[in-house]
């Protein structure tokens, strides 16, 4: 029983047809345009009451919505559209073909790669609503949303929530803090600290506002208001949300391979480090022995010519021998310096109390004849290298003895004090000749000298080992002096671990 | 050439010849035997390369040197320990640095004696004197090590 109005339509659908077959002729047709065409051809024979037609229209407008989604249409999906507008064309016709069936296969088939595109392309959201009615609200918002397809799962409860966060493929949760299992701030924590890399927009009621700010400061990306989402405002902070998170995890990301790459410019550095410490090794090792042999040829010298060379040839060569031996201690004193600088570190339990101790007994013979004491109090028990400790230490009892007062018997005293609750200091104390302040940093320069060489034996390095050491422990040392009135050194170490 | 010899493991010119002077003035120095690095010193003693075939050399004790071309001290100091026909000969290491490590580790291979190279003539006459003393009168040794196998 076809009526007028079934003409009306149909005659409509032959146009329609007509601009599909156009469009599709096109160089590149327009997707959108398609799909307009086909939507209105699938109403037309839906009012038409036109079965024959049907089967092939609704599966030719899902194609081409999929299409419009995906933004693609390749030449098969295309062959298949143009075929099933050849068969509808056809059975208006009249010339209604067997191979109708066929036509809706292959279009399915060209359709289904589209459907997993729009699938993969869609913003996959992970809604937690205890609420079914929200629930509902959210995803009929986020249906009428232009273009972006939203894929929404709804968990009822934080449990469901979290173990479906932890499966992956997720973009962005939307997270009421009010569930069954698990109220308030703490709602967000578990999710973030479950997935940390996807983004959460809170769901709040207007009275929440502090507990969503709360969760704003803790990492969520934004929060929405119940009541008050229309789509625009879900669809932008779901955009916004994803994109900030993005931001912040390249930002991260960067930071990771800047420090990747610190990492491992300090070990090219300390590689060379290491190398520069071998050829400094190697260096003083070679320009030392030419000097010993100087002293050896010089002893030969005397002793089998020392007659023929005179008093003064003696003496010349004795001076000769001296200046090479000054070389050779300079040398040492280097090397001494650099391996102090460079060697590896160990960590030893270190009793500082022992091992001035066991300085203080070395030295107690030189101290006596001088006529002198050296005394050691309260020394702690830290964390450091014991050898180097003990040059450190060896070092600036020697200094303060060399130092001494011709006319005074020498005082040195060695004591510790606590300084604060991380770190020690040891004060070296001497009643010696003193020096001027000014110049208290620069006594630990290499090479530097107070004291005139001819009064004082030396290479002018002690204290810049000393330097060194102190330094290699994370600590700092200092010097306190007054011409005539004695110096006081102070060395500062940590205490890394608690060790007493 | 004495059945018993002591060899001298010595790169530089200088230095074997103030060795050398040094044990000749202590009486001892006809017994000496130098080879030049550590290459050398493993042909001598197990009786290989240039000294295939040669006879009777057993060593009563070596002098060492750690520095050396082709073969250092350090290597052969190893492979004489570790070798059964070898390790009772004792090893005087006798070189130029003496830092703690050098010390330690030079022991721990099994060197039996460690002195650093004397920094004037007196050092190296009291250095042959002593060696003569303790090494060549004092200190009982085997008297000969197991031969080699040819």
């Amino acid at each position: 029983m076809k009526t007028e109005l079934h003409d009306v339509f149909m005659a409509e659908g032959r146009e329609l047809l007509a601009a599909m077959r156009r469009a599709l002729a096109a160089d590149g047709p327009s997707l959108p345009e398609l799909f307009r065409f086909s939507h209105m051809l699938k109403g037309n024979v839906k009012l038409a009451g036109y079965p024959e037609l049907e089967p092939i229209v609704v599966p030719l407008t899902e194609c081409l919505r999929l299409a419009k989604q995906s933004g693609r249409l390749t030449e098969e999906q295309a062959a298949a559209v143009s075929e099933a507008v050849e068969a509808c064309q056809g059975i208006l016709e009249g010339r209604v073909a067997g191979g109708s069936q066929a036509v809706v296969e292959r279009l399915r088939k060209a359709a289904s790669p589209l459907e997993e595109g729009v699938e993969g392309a869609a913003v996959k959201i992970l809604l937690i609503e205890d609420s079914v009615l929200q629930a509902l609200v959210i995803k009929k918002e986020l249906a009428q949303s232009d273009g972006v397809v939203y894929a929404v799962e709804c968990r009822r409860s934080l449990a469901e929530g979290l173990e479906r966060v932890t499966q992956g493929g997720v973009d962005v949760v939307l997270l009421d803090l009010n569930l069954p299992d698990s109220q308030g701030l703490e709602t967000f924590t578990e999710i973030s600290a479950r997935a940390p890399a996807v983004p959460v927009v809170i769901l709040t009621v207007a009275a929440d506002d502090g507990l969503a700010t709360a969760a704003l400061r803790e990492g969520a990306q934004d929060y929405l208001v119940k009541g008050q989402i229309d789509t625009g405002v879900l669809t932008r902070a779901i955009r916004y949300a994803i994109e900030r998170k993005r931001i912040e995890e390249s930002l991260w990301k960067a930071r990771r391979e800047l420090e990747l790459r610190v990492e491992e410019r300090t070990s090219q550095l300390r590689k060379a480090n290491s190398e520069l410490a071998l050829f400094a090794s190697a260096a003083t090792h070679e320009l030392r022995e030419p000097l010993r042999k100087i002293v050896i040829w010089g002893d030969l010298l005397r002793r089998d010519r020392g007659e023929a060379l005179g008093e003064t040839g003696l003496k010349l060569l004795h001076d000769m021998q001296q200046a090479a031996r000054r070389q050779g201690d300079i040398i040492d004193s280097l090397r001494e310096l650099t391996r102090v600088s460079s060697s590896g570190r160990s960590s030893d339990r270190v009793d500082l109390d022992a091992v001035v101790g066991e300085i203080a007994a070395e030295m107690a013979p030189l101290f006596a004849q001088a006529g002198g004491r050296l005394t050691v109090e309260r020394l702690p028990t830290l964390r450091a290298d014991r050898l180097l400790m003990r040059l450190l230490f060896s070092n600036l009892v020697a200094n303060a003895f060399k130092y001494r007062k011709k006319e005074e018997p020498p005082l040195v005293a060695v004591r510790g004090r606590p300084h604060g609750a991380t770190a020690v200091e040891i004060d070296v104390e001497d009643n010696g000749i003193g020096f001027e302040q000014q110049y208290a940093a620069r006594i630990f320069e290499p090479f530097q000298r107070l004291h005139d060489r001819g009064a004082y034996e030396g290479t002018g390095m002690g204290l810049a080992i000393c330097a060194r050491i102190v330094a290699r422990h994370g600590g700092s040392i200092t010097a306190r002096g007054e011409p005539g009135k004695g110096a006081t050194f102070t060395v500062t170490l940590p205490i890394t671990e608690q060790v007493k | 050439m004495s059945a018993a010899a002591i060899v001298l493991t010595e790169d530089d010119e200088d230095d074997y010849f103030l060795a050398a002077n040094a044990l000749r003035e202590a009486g001892i120095g006809e017994r000496l035997h130098r080879v030049v690095d550590g290459e050398e010193l493993m042909d001598y003693l197990l009786l290989r390369g240039r000294y295939a075939g040669a006879p009777g050399l057993r060593p009563i004790l070596i002098f060492l040197d750690m520095r050396l071309p082709k073969k250092s001290g350090w290597e052969a100091l190893r492979e004489i320990k570790s070798d059964a026909r070898l390790r009772r000969i004792p090893v005087v290491v006798l070189t130029s640095t003496n830092t703690e490590e050098e010390i330690a580790r030079a022991y721990d291979l099994g060197c039996n004696s460690f002195i650093k190279k004397p920094a004037n003539l007196d050092g190296y006459l009291a250095l042959a004197r002593a060696i003569k003393e303790y090494w060549l009168a004092l200190a009982e040794i085997p008297c000969a090590a197991p031969a080699p196998d040819r």
